[in-house]
């Protein structure tokens, strides 16, 4: 029910209470009129009786007197009171309500009636003056005494009529009087009932709805019943309900969320506490790691981030954008073997191209001039969508490395001649005993001998697998990778192990599939690698058995299977099987001569070369290792195979090197053919740039040289496609022009040489080229920029490697540094002169020995020279200092310390 | 007709057995203790063939191939290294220097002879 219909009710109760409190009040009214009027007429009829009474008592006394006296005035008056009594009589009978009263009445009347109509009897007896008075009076009073009677008893009754009405009347007024005050007071009850009823169903929940409400806003918000109630209130207070629920969900939302967030803002809090630990933590190893670190944005060079390491390697980095560009254009780097790469094939120019580079090696010369061998790492960083943003790039100086590996080398090389020099006697003296029949008659003897010999033969394997193990680990296992068929591989293997297979009574097997794409592979090392599974397989087959060594393509490589019909390996214990010096059955294979390092070798080659060996065993039925290698393009042509060297074959003999020619001019390439030819090179010509990169793809030419100045594409852009096609840019290339300027060698050039060339000079760049390198370090100590440039590259040139210091402190670092072998010092230098230099090296274990030579200007009277080289110096030359000359001294000195 | 060899070896016990080997298989052999030695010798009578250790007193042999090789009266001499030197670089730098042949010891002494007539062989 609505709130309106209760109001409309409540008022509808109101003005039925009103209009029942009026007639109520109209029917008290009624009543107390009617008790009213009822006692007046009842009082009225009491005095009308009176009346009438007076009057028969005023008849019956005058009756009396005029009997008594005959006065005819008292008979006259007789019909006044007959009259009165009339009058009254008639006014009693239209009051008189109750029956007994009018009864009565009615009976008076009748006596009166009656006692009127004696009277003229009466009259008439008394005047016969016979009868006494007394007597006459008392049959006057005798005759009136039942109309007495009757109006006594009316009287009474009347009385008692009148009585009632009193009372009653009394009891209306009393009754209206309590019904009067009842009213009020039941109006009051309603009002107050009213009032209750609004304030229960109005105001208690409104007041409740505004003190939660306000409680609300206070933001105390407690839950609100739900009502069943239908009216506005019940409305209101479900909406209200559901509103504080939505509020104590939203709030309890908020609450959550409020708390999420303070989680959050706690763990970012905690989070960027930690990354500023973390960042700490990173800044503290940077700094302390020995290896240069630099990160570097992509957009402007600069650098974003760059630890100790880096600074001391480096030197701080300008500011200035143009101060830089001097920087890096006075900076060098050159490839391990002494090629100087261009700007754009620098390893962070690469990364920012997106190429990561893991470890290579580049000597890479700072623009102090000093020469630092440094290993690099670098790769690109990219955003989220792989755009590249910078460059982190790791630099490792490792000089020190280097003189390790050099320390380790030498003691390996010499280790291993110290062994090979006695064995040489002991295997050739027993080979030339046993080999003539008569030497050693006792067959028991003849036994020994062979047994001395085998053990001899294992000592050498063993000591040149442990040489090639220690070289792959140190990985200084240069390959010499040429475009091979894979067919020609396999059968120099085969024909390698064909004596020792006979000798085992081993058939081998060899099945090559046709169309088998070529590999570019180091020959004597692949041989190597499948003459070591060949021969372990041909040891570990039955005799009378098969080995097989079959060839096909494997998806994008080239596998090479060597099974055989042995006893099998047990599938735990495969995993070992490439260990060092693991052998599945020590006893057998030492009895079959194995080093236990073969499979290892194997392994480590094949992983060298880009592929990797399997292995596969059925026990019982044989084992199978296979040997995979990345194919070739086939458009590579492939050369034969000449084994150069190899471990297994002690004979070594040059490999006929091949130049590609590149110039437009028939007449000069038809020159340079005939020269390169005299000395033994295999020619390849090309007469512009576009057939030169046709022909290298399809020959692979150890060196090429090349024209600048040729129609189609040219020197130059050649230069840059070859640096460009990883295949090709090993290539070095030797640049043969009339525009060439010997003293700035082309970027990408490994030598310069300008037409008209005379023989010796290219003869001798082309063997240089050729890796024709010394191995001897040259320190040159020049505070002259200009002089040290031109000695440094003569030497270069040379095949010397060499290293610079611009004063005489300087030279004594770079000495330790870089051990050189060789020191070339100005006298005159800053910081410390020539002589200090001396004093000091021969002072020091390392420079005690070290050649010297002296480069004095002239003084005219050699005393400077006199002086240097009483101190310990091994050559001079005086300025001017002619290059050749200086090279000649170098070799002189590195000679004679040699033989010492 | 015997072909004529010079090896220049400073260890005797080596000198004796190479001296056999080579014997054996037919060559005539003087042998020579160090790099001037052997300069002389080749100077005094230029042999078929020169077969050079590398490790000697006076003039190691590297040295003494390219004084040979320097001189136009002697460039032309065929040398070959017998020599315990077998790292890669060091036959690199041993054949770069001019000579046809490189033999790592210890040799065969049943094959060296052979392998260097294979060796003058496939030079001509």
């Amino acid at each position: 029910m609505t709130i309106r219909a209760k109001i409309l009710g409540g008022l509808g109760l109101l003005a039925a209470m009103a209009m029942a409190e009026s007639l109520l009040v109209i029917y008290v009214q009624r009543a107390i009129t009617a008790a009213d009027s009822e006692q007046a007429r009842t009082a009225d009829v009491l005095e009308l009786h009176g009346q009438a009474w007076r009057a028969l008592v005023v008849q019956k006394a005058d009756r009396r007197a005029f009997l008594l006296s005959r006065e005819p005035v008292l008979e006259s008056r007789l019909p006044a009171s007959e009259h009165a009594f009339d009058v009254a009589v008639a006014q009693i009978q239209g009051a008189v309500l109750d029956d007994e009263q009018r009864l009565r009445l009615e009976r008076l009347v009748r006596l009166v009636d009656e006692w009127r109509e004696q009277w003229p009897a009466v009259r008439a007896s008394a005047a016969l003056s016979a009868v006494p008075p007394a007597a006459i009076v008392d049959g006057v009073d005798q005759r009136f005494r039942p109309i007495e009677a009757v109006l006594v008893e009316f009287e009474d009754r009347q009385r008692v009529l009148a009585d009632a009405a009193r009372a009653r009347a009394e009891r209306v007024r009393s009754l209206a009087g309590t019904t009067m005050l009842f009213i009020p007071g039941l109006a009051l009850v309603f009002m107050a009932g009213m009032a209750v009823a609004v304030g229960r169903l109005l105001l208690a929940p409104l007041t409740q709805l505004t003190d939660q409400a306000s409680r609300i806003a206070r933001r105390e918000v407690t839950a609100v019943e739900q009502t069943d109630r239908a009216d506005e209130i019940g409305i209101l207070q479900n909406a209200f309900a559901s509103m504080t629920e939505s509020l104590r969900f939203r709030e309890g939302e908020l609450t959550h969320a409020l708390r999420r967030e303070q989680l959050l803002a706690m763990s970012q809090a905690e989070a960027a506490a930690r990354a500023e630990l973390a960042n700490a933590d990173l800044h503290a190893i940077l700094d302390t790691v020995p290896v240069g670190l630099i990160i570097r944005d992509g957009q402007t060079g600069a650098i974003r981030l760059q630890n100790h390491a880096a600074v001391e390697l480096w030197g701080q980095e300008p500011e200035d954008p143009q101060r830089r560009q001097e920087r890096w254009a006075r900076t060098r780097v050159r490839t391990r073997g002494g090629k100087e790469l261009p700007q754009e094939a620098w390893p962070w120019r690469r990364a920012l191209a997106g190429e990561r580079i893991v470890g290579e090696e580049f000597e890479i010369e700072r623009e102090d001039g000093v020469v630092i061998p440094t290993l690099v790492s670098a790769a690109p960083l990219r955003d989220g969508h792989g755009n590249v943003l910078g460059t982190v790039v790791a630099f490792q100086d490792i000089a020190r490395l280097r003189e390790l590996d050099r320390l380790k080398d030498e003691f390996v090389s010499i280790v291993s001649h110290e062994l090979r020099t006695p064995l040489t006697s002991i295997r050739g003296s027993l080979q030339l005993v046993s080999a003539d029949p008569d030497a050693v008659p006792d067959p028991d003897h003849r036994h020994l001998v062979d047994v001395a010999l085998s053990n001899c033969e294992r000592l050498i394997r063993i000591i040149n697998d442990i040489l090639d193990i220690s070289k792959i680990e140190a990985g200084r296992m240069t390959l010499q990778p040429r475009p091979v068929t894979v067919a020609d591989l396999v059968r120099t293997s085969v024909e390698s192990v064909a004596a020792i297979a006979e000798a085992a009574r081993v058939h081998i097997d060899t099945r090559i599939a046709a169309d088998l794409p070529p590999v570019v592979v180091d020959p004597d090392r692949m041989v190597q690698v499948i003459v070591n599974l060949l021969s372990n397989a041909v040891k570990f087959t039955p005799q009378r058995s098969q080995v097989v060594v079959e060839a096909a393509s494997r998806g994008n490589q080239v596998a090479i299977a060597v099974s055989d019909q042995g006893a099998g390996i047990p599938p735990e214990k495969l995993e070992q099987l490439f260990q060092k010096f693991h052998q599945v059955d020590s006893s057998a294979s030492r009895r079959k001569g194995g080093t236990g390092l073969g499979l290892s070798i194997a392994k480590a080659l094949a992983e060298q070369h880009g592929g990797t060996v399997e292995v596969s065993s059925v026990v019982g039925r044989g084992t199978t290792f296979t040997v995979l290698i990345p194919a070739a393009s086939p458009l590579v042509a492939p050369r034969p195979v000449h084994l150069s060297s190899s471990s297994s074959s002690s004979i070594a003999r040059p490999v006929p090197k091949r130049v590609l020619i590149v110039d437009d001019d028939d007449d000069f390439r038809l020159a340079v053919r005939r020269q390169l030819e005299a000395a033994g090179y295999l020619v390849v010509e090309a007469r512009d740039g576009e057939a030169a990169l046709h022909v290298a793809r399809q020959t692979a030419p150890d060196v090429m040289t090349v024209d600048l100045m040729m129609p189609g594409m040219d020197g130059w852009e050649l230069i840059e496609r070859l640096a460009a096609d990883a295949a090709l840019a090993t290539i070095p290339v030797i640049v043969v022009s009339a525009v060439a300027d010997r003293a700035q060698p082309l970027r990408g050039a490994a030598a310069t040489l300008s037409k008209p060339i005379d023989r010796d000079g290219l003869l001798r760049e082309v063997s240089l080229a050729l890796g024709g390198r010394r191995d001897a370090t040259v320190l040159i100590a020049e505070d002259d920029a200009d002089l040290r440039q031109v000695l440094a590259q003569s030497l270069v040139r040379e095949g010397y490697r060499v290293v610079q210091a611009v004063d005489g402190e300087d030279a004594l670092a770079v000495f330790d540094r870089e051990n050189a072998d060789v020191v070339v010092l100005d006298i005159r230098m800053p910081l410390l002169d020539g002589f200090g230099v001396i004093r000091r090296l021969r002072d020091s274990a390392r420079g005690q020995r070290v050649p010297i030579v002296v480069v004095t200007g002239s003084d005219g009277e050699g005393r400077s020279e006199v002086r240097a080289m009483s101190l310990g110096a091994n050559a001079y030359l005086a300025k001017p200092v002619d290059a050749a000359n200086l090279a000649r001294q170098i070799e002189q000195v590195l000679t004679a310390r040699n033989e010492t | 007709m015997s072909l004529s060899l010079i090896l220049a070896e400073d260890d005797p016990d080596i000198q004796l057995v190479a001296r056999m080997a080579l014997k054996r298989a037919g060559f005539a052999v003087r042998v020579v203790s160090n790099g001037l030695e052997a300069i002389d010798a080749v100077k005094a009578n230029p042999p078929d063939v020169l077969l050079l250790d590398w490790m000697m007193p006076e003039l190691d042999g590297l040295e003494t191939c390219r004084r040979l090789r320097a001189n136009a009266a002697t460039a032309n001499v065929p040398i070959i290294f017998l020599t315990a030197k077998s790292q890669e670089s060091e036959i690199q730098r041993g054949l770069g220097l001019g000579a046809i042949g490189y033999i790592t010891k210890p040799f065969d002494a049943l094959k060296l002879g052979e392998q260097v007539k294979a060796v003058l062989a496939e030079r001509t």
